[in-house]
């Protein structure tokens, strides 16, 4: 600033307004226009105040006037990079290391802006140039934070990638290289890195919540998520958040009563903490109960928790916060489990969710304003968490994947992270295909892109970020299906695909969607996976088995089974409940009450939690007879017994999802096992368990039809009908 | 690239069904014979290609075992692997397999642990391996079949190129783009403590004039991929470096196959962001005539759960055993 500048300019420079600098800049270019070191000084203060671009626009006139000048290269580079512009920071980088062939930052600058263009080989060249001193690393470090703030996940792990390899010890490489991956939604690695980050750095709380988060997105459960939430807790052991992320973190370990344990210590100390209140009316701590009473009381606290949510004030304080955490906690699940069809209660469930969902969001998402189908191909959505190797999938996939191409454009939005050979077949099929653990906000962008005419909520109940969804229109038409066979109870779900030979003829009234029958079972099934084990050895005595889950084995059952047992010395039972440990030790304690009043040994029943696949097949063909559940009835896994030509006994209940094997047995014209009272269910149980030839006579019967079960393509035709001809519904048609 | 036979709807469907007698009695092997001409006749009858796991199922609760096949020439040369791998435990587990499967071979591992991408870690493990025979594999597998070393060397006597899955007719941006019956893999997948065996083609086990690999285990001579090199300027992520690599191989007309029983599994977990789009485009715009024409294939592969991995092999040895066959002109 020499000739060329006011000694008012450089006063204001001096005090730091750059405000006034800038005008008198302005000004003396006015007077003089070839003074690059003015153009230079405008581009340096329009930098310095954000405006990239305009700084760029002077950078260039100082450029075209003194091309040499490595100051406004420099500058250019970075205003570039600011600017977005990669590929003008290369050029203008470039020219600053021929100019000054020995100057770290113009290797730095180019390194970085290459690393922007994705040219990571070139990129790394100049790095290497650089050494790697701390302050290089360090500035490395920046870029990776850089890069992240770009949304270039790449970029940002090609730094990280390069750091860890510089220093491995560094847990802030890994940990940098963890949410690269991460951004990336490349879960294992990004778990990995940071499990590295967090072994490097045990104290760094910081690490722990980045650990803690990347197992949450990843949606993997197990026991991982739960020793981290552990490790949180103690750095932080006054902290209600980090209660809060082990509680949720032992939902996802299926350790409810570790769960219940951990949000009544926060209500212990914030009885008015919310999510702590909905995670509670939600989760029972043994999933079937230890006593009729028990649930009963249950049920009563879930309908009064639920009220407590539908008055609270929607300008409460801390309401949207709030709001946020608990539509991320539990679907509403347990609730499916209990005795009769409960509409009100789903309804009112799902009119909470809209409410607190207008309350997380502002309001920022309305229902899509009505609008008409489309002719002709018709655009149909799937949202679902559950694509890969599933029930879900084995129930609907193939219906889903023989949808005609030119009748139906697929977009399909797989809210899971799993991925498997099935998910693959999706991919494949799918004309969209999206996946990816996102937040609510970006799935519902994502949905309203797509324009759909149809959109099927496959499995609503299982996943919480469908259930938010759920709770908005993003289709004219929307569907949900009996993969959970239970009403959504939602406002904005238009039609519910049941399956018409388990509903029962007044069926229509347990669902708030209009219900559509699909014919027969209601789903194209996929045969059974079949597997290589050991034929059964030969027994004497009658081999029971159950293979319900905890949530469908209700204390009702307990004295039926008792019956059975006490009528049959010589048999023993079996339950494949898919619990914890823990969970089954709780079922078995309460069963055991129940078979002392029957007099019989406990020795003779044997709960088993989670069993391998392996074992499961093997247990099913080691079977003579399998009881049922009522309420909620056997549906794949009635499959698969009945594929290894297995008798089934059931006793149909009152909903769909209490009549599956009901259905099923039916189908294949095999009225002797399908009792019509809980007194006729023992009597069938006792008499088939102590008869080999008829069971054996049954068996050859389920042989001979078995294969009608499967691969029903009729149910295909249907749906694809379903979809082609369905309409928006009158208003009022399913209030 | 096999003799593949007319496709003939009506025919598989009476030969399904012969078939399907032919099980109910308990002849398997004839059960078998004839889902695998079903299959052939109409190869979107995937009942067929599940029929024939199961077929070899039922012989071995039998404790019947395939017929063995004649041994081969094999490649002679050291044998590098080299893998990519930021997980302890991943890696760990497969130098398991590797150090059980290649004991006695003159072999080694190479771990890359800060590839930027696969192309660039492959590039560098190439610079750092020893051997003649290249492995290139993903960290999530594992090794199913016991005559590893021998298959290997096998295949890579005859080959330029060797993968476990692929095509011998590329029409898009993935691998089994074709659909069937041009697409093969015998890959299966942990299954809780299980194993899901898959089966994906009428043919096998081995599939000459391949198109296109996947990259979850291919196998060359260091020539091979020293010729082809890695385009790591325009892959520079963790997708399409196998695409690439496969389709230059057979378009530089050098010998590429499937040998679909060096079997593996592959705790799949593929990552199809963003990313892969964007990379798919840049394969696309590398190679204008693989720009798909009409929609991917619809393929549904035979499955089989295998409570132990040693039973991989005997499955698919009579599945070897059948698919080697030529089926009977009609």
């Amino acid at each position: 600033m020499s000739d060329q500048s006011s000694a008012p300019l450089q006063q204001a420079l001096a005090r730091g307004d750059l405000g006034t600098a800038e005008r008198l800049c302005r000004q003396a270019l006015d007077h003089k226009p070839a003074q690059a070191r003015l153009h230079l000084l405008l581009g340096q203060l329009l930098r310095r105040r954000g405006a990239a671009a305009e700084a760029i626009s002077a950078l260039k006139h100082a450029l075209a006037l003194d091309s040499d000048d490595a100051n406004a290269l420099r500058e250019l580079a970075m205003a570039a990079l600011e600017a977005a512009q990669p590929a003008q920071a290369e050029a203008a980088a470039r020219r600053l290391r021929q100019r000054l062939p020995n100057d770290a930052q113009a290797a730095f600058l180019l390194g970085h802006a290459l690393g922007l263009l994705h040219r990571f080989a070139e990129a790394q060249d100049q790095f290497a140039a650089l050494g790697q001193a701390a302050a290089l690393l360090q500035a490395r470090l920046g870029l990776v934070s850089d890069a992240l703030a770009r949304q270039d996940a790449a970029a940002a792990r090609f730094h990280a990638q390069a750091l860890v390899e510089a220093q491995p010890l560094a847990a802030a490489h890994w940990d940098a290289l963890g949410q690269a991956a991460a951004a990336a939604q490349d879960w294992n690695a990004a778990a990995a890195a940071l499990r590295e980050a967090t072994r490097l750095a045990p104290q760094e709380l910081p690490l722990w919540q980045r650990r803690a988060a990347v197992l949450d997105a990843w949606r993997q459960g197990g026991d991982e998520p739960v020793a981290v939430s552990e490790h949180l807790l103690r750095l932080q052991p006054d902290s209600l958040d980090a209660l809060q992320q082990l509680g949720l973190a032992q939902i996802g370990a299926q350790q409810t009563a570790a769960a219940i344990a951990s949000f009544d210590r926060i209500l212990a100390r914030n009885p008015a903490h919310l999510l702590a209140r909905w995670v509670r009316f939600h989760t029972p701590a043994l999933p079937c109960f230890e006593s009729a009473a028990q649930r009963a009381q249950w049920l009563q606290d879930w309908r009064d928790g639920l009220a407590e949510f539908e008055t609270l004030p929607p300008r409460q304080p801390g309401l949207a916060e709030a709001a946020q955490q608990i539509l991320g906690s539990v679907p509403n699940f347990a609730l499916a489990y209990q005795d009769g069809a409960q509409l009100d209660l789903h309804r009112r469930h799902a009119a909470v969710v809209r409410r607190l969902l207008d309350a997380a969001t502002d309001r920022a998402f309305t229902d899509l304003a009505p609008r008409a189908l489309r002719q002709g191909r018709r655009r149909i959505g799937l949202v679902s968490s559950c694509l890969h190797q599933h029930s879900v999938t084995r129930a609907w996939a193939e219906a889903l994947l023989d949808l005609p191409r030119d009748a139906f454009e697929l977009c399909v939005f797989h809210t899971g992270t799993r991925d498997d050979t099935m998910v693959q077949r999706f991919r494949s099929r799918a004309d969209r295909y999206v996946a990816g653990a996102d937040s609510f906000l970006r799935w519902t962008q994502r949905l309203r892109e797509a324009e759909l005419d149809v959109l099927i909520f496959l499995d609503l109940g299982l996943d919480v970020t469908n259930q938010c969804l759920a709770a908005l229109r993003h289709a004219p038409v929307q569907v949900a299906t009996w993969a959970h066979p239970v009403t959504s109870g939602a406002a904005a779900i238009d039609y519910f695909l049941g399956a018409a030979a388990a509903e029962p003829p007044d069926a229509e009234t347990h669902y708030s969607e209009i219900l559509h029958r699909l014919p027969r079972l209601g789903g194209c099934f996929a045969r059974p996976v079949q597997a290589v084990v050991p034929a059964p050895a030969e027994s004497s005595s009658a081999q029971l088995l159950c293979l319900q889950n905890l949530y469908k084995l209700q204390p009702q059952h307990d004295a039926l089974f008792g019956a059975i047992l006490a009528q049959l010395p010589q048999a023993r039972l079996d339950f494949l409940t898919a619990a914890t440990a823990q969970q089954a030790a709780g079922f078995e304690q309460r069963l055991h009450r129940s078979l002392d009043a029957f007099a019989v040994d406990p020795a003779r029943i044997r709960v088993r939690p989670v069993v391998s696949a392996a074992e499961y097949h093997a247990a099913i063909g080691s079977a003579d007879l399998l009881l049922d559940t009522w309420g909620f009835s056997g549906g794949i896994t009635t499959l698969d017994a009945l594929w290894q030509e297995r008798p089934w006994l059931t006793l149909p209940g009152e909903c769909m999802r209490g009549r599956q094997s009901y259905a099923m047995l039916r189908q294949l014209d095999l009225p002797e096992l399908v009792a019509d009272s809980a007194d006729d269910y023992v009597r069938r149980a006792v008499a088939l368990a102590g008869d080999a030839a008829q069971r054996a006579a049954l068996r050859s019967l389920i042989a001979e039809r078995k294969h009608d079960l499967f691969e029903d393509r009729g149910v295909s035709l249907a749906l694809a009908e379903f979809l082609r001809t369905v309409q928006i519904p009158a208003a009022a048609s399913h209030a | 690239m096999p003799e593949y036979a007319p496709t003939d709807p009506q025919h598989a469907a009476a030969l399904l069904q012969q078939a399907m007698v032919a099980g109910q009695s308990g002849r398997w092997e004839q059960a078998a014979a004839g889902l695998r001409d079903a299959w052939r006749a109409d190869p979107a009858q995937h009942l067929a290609g599940q029929g024939l796991l199961e077929c070899a199922a039922q012989l071995l609760r039998q404790g019947r075992q395939a017929p063995p096949r004649p041994p081969d020439a094999l490649a002679a040369g050291a044998i590098s692997v080299i893998v990519c791998s930021v997980e302890p435990a991943r890696l760990a587990r497969l130098r398991h397999d590797l150090e059980r499967e290649l004991a006695g071979e003159d072999w080694e591992l190479v771990h890359i642990a800060d590839a930027r991408s696969l192309n660039d870690g492959y590039a560098r493990g190439m610079a750092r391996a020893r051997g003649e025979l290249i492995v290139l594999c993903h960290d999530d597998i594992g090794i199913l079949t016991r005559r590893f070393a021998q298959r290997l060397r096998e295949y890579l006597a005859r080959f330029d190129l060797v993968g476990v899955a692929g095509t011998d007719r590329l029409s898009g941006p993935k691998w089994f783009w074709q659909g069937p019956p041009h697409t093969y893999s015998w890959v299966s997948q942990p299954h809780g403590q299980a194993w899901l065996a898959g089966l994906l083609g009428a043919y096998g086990p081995l599939i000459d004039d391949a198109q296109a690999l996947d990259g979850v285990f291919l196998a060359a001579h260091r020539a091979t991929l020293e010729q082809l090199g890695f385009d790591g300027a325009r892959f520079d992520g963790f997708h399409f470096y196998d695409l690439d690599l496969s389709w230059r191989a057979h378009r530089a007309g050098l010998r590429c196959a499937i040998g679909l029983d060096l079997l593996i599994w592959h705790a799949s977990g593929g990552n199809f962001a963003a990313s892969w789009q964007q990379y798919a485009q840049r394969f696309v715009d590398k190679f204008p005539d693989i720009a798909p024409r009409q929609p991917a294939g619809l393929y549904r592969p035979g499955t089989l759960m295998l409570p132990d991995a040693n039973l991989a092999e005997p499955v698919y040895d009579w599945i070897a055993h059948w698919l080697q066959q030529a089926s009977p002109s009609r």
